[in-house]
């Protein structure tokens, strides 16, 4: 395994969109406002977590919104890999929750996308800030899962790697997550899928169709054929009403 | 019209069939035809009618202009190897969305200059 070439890319990219070596990654935020790669996330019930485009120099991910928001996450750092370093494909469906992979390509997205979101480094910072030098309850788990935002299956995964905890504990501390983070007053969205959002797009898509529209480069007709196409159907025909009205929020902004 | 063209048409269509991974039995269900007639259209045996056309072309990544083209355009491929147990018939159909989405975009950037 490349592990330190994947290692590598992994610190270097946080580096290059400008993450601190001990942040969180908002890898939504990621692939939509830094990278320019539309996201879709919708219900999928085949067995994958997500799947990947490429046409030409555009790039788009899919994921699949039966999962849990943290594993949705890991997803997208996935796809992301296979975009960015995948030069040679140009689509690819990706299994689910299988960590040990038998394909290369799947074992370095894997790698790249925990090394990503979980750096050894700020792990092992953030558990020495929490436990001071004394082991790790379930607890702290929760603690550093809520912090990098990652499922706790993959939160125990990595302390198991780095030596933090045992496999016999990983075993202990498996069950009844969403009781354990919500007792201790975490918001359980992490834990928990988002099929109840429909289908939610991160896409400059409707954007460039109003621009295209606007310069009078399209035809309105070919702009309403765009947005039906894109899944935006709700900009045509949707509810205006709620989108009328003033943004209600400071009334002394301006001397601010 | 030309009995070739439909032919033309047909091979390509199942080019792209084959090379999607996916059965006539999986196309056809997702499309809502079934899987005979699809046989005929692959085939060149029958006339196939522009929306189905499209829809197809959707699904597998490419422009209905690949299809209806005598050149061969080389096309740069959507294509998604599809492992047994990836998805279900009905998955397709978001697979079909997804590309369809990812080729306007694409069109849609090329025409702002970006």
């Amino acid at each position: 395994m490349n592990y330190d070439k994947i290692k590598f890319e992994a610190a270097e990219t946080r580096k290059i969109l400008g993450i601190g070596p001990y942040d969180r990654v908002d890898i939504f935020r990621v692939l939509r406002d830094i990278e320019n790669i539309s996201l879709i996330i919708t219900k999928i019930r085949g067995n994958i977590s997500g799947f990947f485009m490429r046409y030409k120099n555009t790039g788009l991910i899919v994921i699949n919104a039966s999962r849990s928001l943290g594993h949705q996450y890991f997803t997208a750092a996935h796809e992301y890999y296979h975009l960015k370093y995948d030069k040679g494909m140009s689509a690819k469906v990706c299994p689910i929750n299988k960590f040990d992979d038998e394909y290369q390509n799947e074992r370095d997205a894997n790698l790249f996308a925990a090394q990503l979101l979980v750096p050894d480094e700020a792990l092992g910072y953030m558990i020495q800030k929490r436990t001071k030098g004394r082991s790790l309850t379930l607890n702290d788990v929760i603690f550093l899962e809520n912090y990098f935002q990652v499922s706790h299956k993959l939160m125990l995964l990595r302390l198991r790697e780095i030596g933090a905890i045992t496999s016999k504990q990983v075993e202990a501390m498996e069950k009844n997550i969403i009781k354990n983070a919500a007792l201790l007053g975490y918001n359980t969205e992490l834990y928990r899928n988002t099929e109840d959002k429909g289908t939610q797009i991160y896409s400059e898509y409707a954007e460039l169709a109003r621009t295209l529209l606007e310069t009078g480069k399209i035809t309105y007709g070919k702009y309403e054929e765009l947005l039906l196409d894109g899944g935006y159907g709700d900009i045509l025909f949707g509810e205006n009403e709620d989108l009328e009205g003033t943004e209600n929020a400071f009334k002394d902004a301006n001397s601010i | 019209m030309d009995n070739s063209i439909f032919k033309n048409i047909g091979k390509k269509l199942q080019e792209a069939r084959n090379k999607n991974g996916l059965t006539q039995e999986q196309v056809a269900k997702v499309l809502g035809i079934n899987k005979v007639q699809l046989s005929y259209f692959e085939n060149g045996a029958r006339e196939i009618n522009i929306s189905l056309l499209q829809k197809l072309a959707n699904l597998y990544g490419y422009s209905v202009e690949y299809f209806l083209g005598n050149e061969e355009i080389n096309e740069p491929d959507i294509q998604i190897a599809f492992r047994a147990g990836d998805f279900i018939e009905e998955d397709l159909k978001i697979v079909s969305f997804a590309k369809t989405f990812l080729r306007n975009l694409h069109e849609m950037k090329s025409l702002l200059g970006r």
